[in-house]
């Protein structure tokens, strides 16, 4: 079984600065697709970088395929080159020296493959990843995607047992973002290798993920399937890190409306799970905003705003004393 | 314009028609004798050898500084800057002289041995010896140019080699150093074509034991008032200095595309080095400095306020130092007696219009090339970069066969140093210019003529001001040059254009002796000190007021 463990490491790059991760927990199961989600600086790469021995945490412990790669009990730390995990990073790192060929067979040749070996195996990669007319190119002379799906082949060429894909498609314009993620998916699916993505895109994680991690100032912050996250965030960050969410400190009105009372303070409600009707809570209309399929009200409930998405504008104006109802709703901890 | 292609291509095609004159007869039999010569070979040979020796110390010397400086976490990297920055102030020739003082036969070292009855047999005019000096100045080139390029250097990529396998050894071998290739290259060839121009090392610590490299051969050849010989020898070092540079720019240009693009890791991990090895660089690395830095300085500075005559400390061996052996008489005569002032004066003078004139003459060609393409407005830019491919002794030579005969005869004024000096520092103004210009925005330029505005407004009121740090920082470094300049002045100086580099390279020969070199050595250094430092002040100060004024 290909799991990976990671139990309570704690990382910092220097003694004068705090801990980028600290007592981290996470376990990635045989073959699954975990998406790593966070905003920039929350500590995603550090946790890459750790699991491929880049960097070495100051304590914990790291498992994989029941092999312990690093214990700071036991003074063990296997240095990245005998780990065997493909590792692609954001700015894809080709060697600028070497063309596209080169690129591919370099871990190949460091393994002390067979010629032979090589170039089969360079071949196959090159036409599944669609290269094989740019063979001879260096890497400055291919696009951002071109040059991403070399990296890719050459993090998944040498079959690495665990593959590590740091914000892959962060520097890609929004269409070539969508194909490369499918044919990331579809690595996976048919390599069937153990893989860890980080990005800070939410689109992304919901398109890729078998599960999706939502990590914060080194924490974990959620791990679930993304209906799961999208479903019932966990907390106020959760909540507003997923999807568009009203967030609403719980009133008397509110218990009232909802029937329930609760020690929490807030909830999390989907502009597309309020309805307005002609019973309810008041609110004024502040803003009316065209967004092509439907249109965005800005309500004003007891100084806290309220967004809503409704199909046609023709019964409102802005000003407009509005009621609406709450069809579903999430308690979220503080 | 046209007066900028008369100035560069009629001294080249002068020196041409020289080599086929013999006694107004033209044939091509001092080509025969040149090539026939095995003297000629000898010098060539020479020749190599002292680039290839050089190449090596500069290599191995600027590239470890460059790397501890970079990949390192040394406690003390500004030391290294600063030292370095000091190598490439000194000129070689100041060096050669240091070396000289305290290596010498009669030197500061041999004085120390005569004291412990020890015996003293190294010899300062040697292969060596000018090697270390022409090093001791150019390392700093492959300093900067290697410390540049591992800036570059992802360390992702460096990262991703280590995830896929790769050992220590064949990281280095596959990985670093082929990136590391282009930067040694081309700061290689810049050691190579700088070697090959240099005169003053090689006449200073070669020459005394008959040792002859191209340059001297060249001089010799012209003392001997062998024109046409000349001229030939001079014709051939520019083909070699030719190759050299366009090699260099083939190499360049295949390099293109392995070019990388700055990383956006800012995280540099370095080797750590540990506090012991900490202290041990520190101490190797003081000690290397004080070997070929701070001594060289102390040298001349101590040299400098050394009496001359009728002490026996100089004229017999056995006496100690004492006080009164020093004293302020170098600079005294100096600056009392006059000695200084005209050459001081002159070299201002003549920096000063020839460093205008380039830096205007190049923003124009510049300001063409960019903005009004076309077949004549590249074929000025080549042209007046021409030169940057000639050494400065042939540049010289060049002149003074073009500039003697009518119609456009300077030889013995000011005039004939003047535009040797433009010829020489335009190509220099227009690379730093270039690098500027490469930024701006075509769109400022469009707009302004869709707004009416005459070439020559645009060329005043926008251009100038958008290359005005390009545009200084030429100057400056242009400026700079003819203070420390000796070849171009030497051939051409007449006894009233005298510049500060004649005074230096020429006044041990006038009865005065290495003391009174070391006197005009130690304000040659001061003088070259305030410019940089003043260069670097404004630098920083423009890049200041950029930030705000954006």
């Amino acid at each position: 079984m290909n799991k990976l463990l990671i139990n309570n490491i704690s990382v910092k790059y220097d003694n004068n600065s705090g801990y980028i991760l600290e007592d981290f927990s996470l376990e990635v199961h045989d073959q699954e697709f975990l998406v790593i989600l966070g905003s920039s600086g929350c500590g995603k790469s550090t946790l890459l970088k750790s699991i491929s021995g880049l960097v070495s945490p100051a304590k914990g412990e790291i498992i994989y395929n029941n092999n312990c790669y690093f214990d700071s009990s036991k003074s063990l730390n296997t240095p990245p080159e005998k780990r065997n995990m493909g590792y692609c990073f954001q700015n894809y790192a080709l060697c600028p020296h070497m063309n596209v060929y080169r690129n591919l067979a370099f871990p190949l040749k460091v393994k002390k493959y067979r010629k032979a070996g090589i170039k089969s195996k360079v071949c196959e990669m090159l036409n599944f990843i669609d290269m094989a007319r740019y063979k001879s190119k260096l890497p400055n002379t291919l696009s951002g995607g071109e040059k991403q799906r070399v990296a890719l082949g050459r993090a998944l060429i040498y079959d690495p047992t665990l593959l590590l894909l740091d914000e892959p498609l962060a520097n890609l314009d929004a269409n070539l973002k969508r194909d490369l993620s499918k044919s990331i998916r579809k690595i996976h699916d048919e390599f069937k290798v153990t893989t860890i993505y980080v990005t800070h895109d939410q689109l992304e994680a919901f398109e890729l993920a078998d599960r999706i991690a939502i990590m914060q100032e080194g924490k974990i912050i959620q791990i679930g399937t993304p209906k799961d996250i999208y479903d019932s965030p966990k907390n106020i960050f959760v909540a507003k890190f997923i999807g568009r969410n009203n967030i609403l400190k719980f009133d008397a009105s509110l218990y009232k409306l909802l029937g329930i009372h609760s020690n929490k303070k807030y909830l999390a409600v989907r502009p597309k799970d309020i309805i307005l009707s002609d019973m309810g809570l008041e609110s004024k209309i502040t803003d009316i905003k065209y967004l092509g399929n439907y249109y965005e009200l800005s309500l004003d409930y007891n100084n806290q705003m309220v967004y809503i998405f409704i199909d046609s504008i023709d019964d409102y104006k802005i000003n407009d004393i509005v009621y609406f109802n709450i069809q579903k709703y999430v308690i979220l901890n503080d | 314009m046209a007066s900028v292609v008369l100035i560069v291509l009629y001294p080249i095609l002068h020196l041409l028609f020289q080599s086929f004159n013999d006694n107004g007869i033209l044939n091509f039999s001092a080509y025969g004798d040149v090539f026939t010569d095995k003297h000629t070979y000898r010098a060539l040979s020479n020749t190599i050898v002292l680039q290839a020796i050089v190449l090596l110390i500069t290599w191995i010397l600027g590239g470890t500084l460059a790397i501890i400086r970079v990949k390192t976490n040394y406690k003390h990297k500004k030391m290294i800057d600063v030292f370095v920055f000091l190598s490439l102030v000194i000129p070689p020739f100041i060096f050669a002289t240091a070396m000289k003082l305290f290596l010498g036969n009669a030197g500061f070292l041999s004085r120390v041995y005569y004291h412990l009855n020890w015996d003293y047999h190294f010899n300062v005019y040697s292969f060596s010896s000018a090697a270390v000096c022409l090093s001791l100045h150019m390392y700093p080139f492959v300093y900067y140019g290697i410390k540049n390029r591992l800036l570059l250097i992802d360390e992702d990529v460096i990262n991703s080699a280590r995830t896929v396998g790769s050992s220590k050894l064949y990281l280095i071998f596959k990985v670093i150093i082929p990136m590391l290739m282009p930067a040694f290259i081309s700061t290689g060839f810049l050691v190579i074509a700088r070697t090959l121009a240099n005169y003053s090392v090689s006449a200073e610590l070669l020459l005394p034991i008959g040792t002859e490299v191209l340059t001297t051969r060249i001089y010799g050849s012209l003392s001997s008032l062998a024109l046409n010989r000349t001229a030939v020898l001079s014709l051939f070092m520019v083909f070699l200095s030719v190759v050299v540079f366009i090699v260099s720019l083939w190499i360049e240009k295949r390099n293109k595309n392995r070019e990388m693009s700055v990383s956006s890791n800012q995280e540099k991990p370095t080797i750590n080095l540990g506090n012991f090895n900490n202290k041990l660089l520190f101490t190797i690395l003081s000690i290397l400095f004080f070997l070929i830095t701070i001594l060289p300085f102390i040298t001349i500075l101590f040299a400098s306020f050394f009496k001359r005559w009728g002490l026996k400390f100089f004229t017999g061996f056995g006496e100690p130092l004492l006080w009164n052996h020093l004293s302020f008489g170098n600079y005294l005569i100096l600056f009392k007696e006059g000695l200084i002032w005209t050459p001081l004066l002159n070299s201002f003078m003549y920096g000063g219009t020839a460093a205008i004139i380039s830096a205007f003459i190049a923003s124009v060609i510049v300001y063409l090339y960019n903005y009004r393409k076309g077949p004549i407005s590249s074929l000025l830019l080549s042209i007046s970069q021409l030169p940057i491919t000639i050494p400065n002794i042939i540049l010289a030579i060049a002149s003074m066969i073009a500039w003697r005969t009518s119609p456009f005869n300077f030889y013995g004024t000011s005039t004939i140093i003047i535009i040797t000096y433009i010829v020489l520092f335009t190509p220099i103004c227009i690379k730093q210019i270039q690098s500027v210009s490469q930024n701006l925005d075509v769109a400022i330029f469009q707009a302004a003529k869709t707004m009416g505005a005459s070439e020559w407004k645009i060329y005043f009121s926008i251009y100038l001001n958008q290359i005005r740090n390009g545009l200084f920082s030429g100057f400056l470094i242009v400026f700079l040059i003819s203070f420390k300049e000796i070849p171009i002045s030497l051939l051409l100086y007449t006894t009233n254009s005298k510049t500060l580099g004649v005074l230096l390279f020429a006044i041990q020969s006038n009865n005065y002796g290495l003391e009174m070199t070391s006197a005009v050595a130690v304000i040659v250094i001061l003088i070259s000190l305030i410019i940089n430092l003043g260069l670097i002040f404004i630098k920083k100060g423009l890049k200041k007021y950029e930030q705000t004024t954006n």
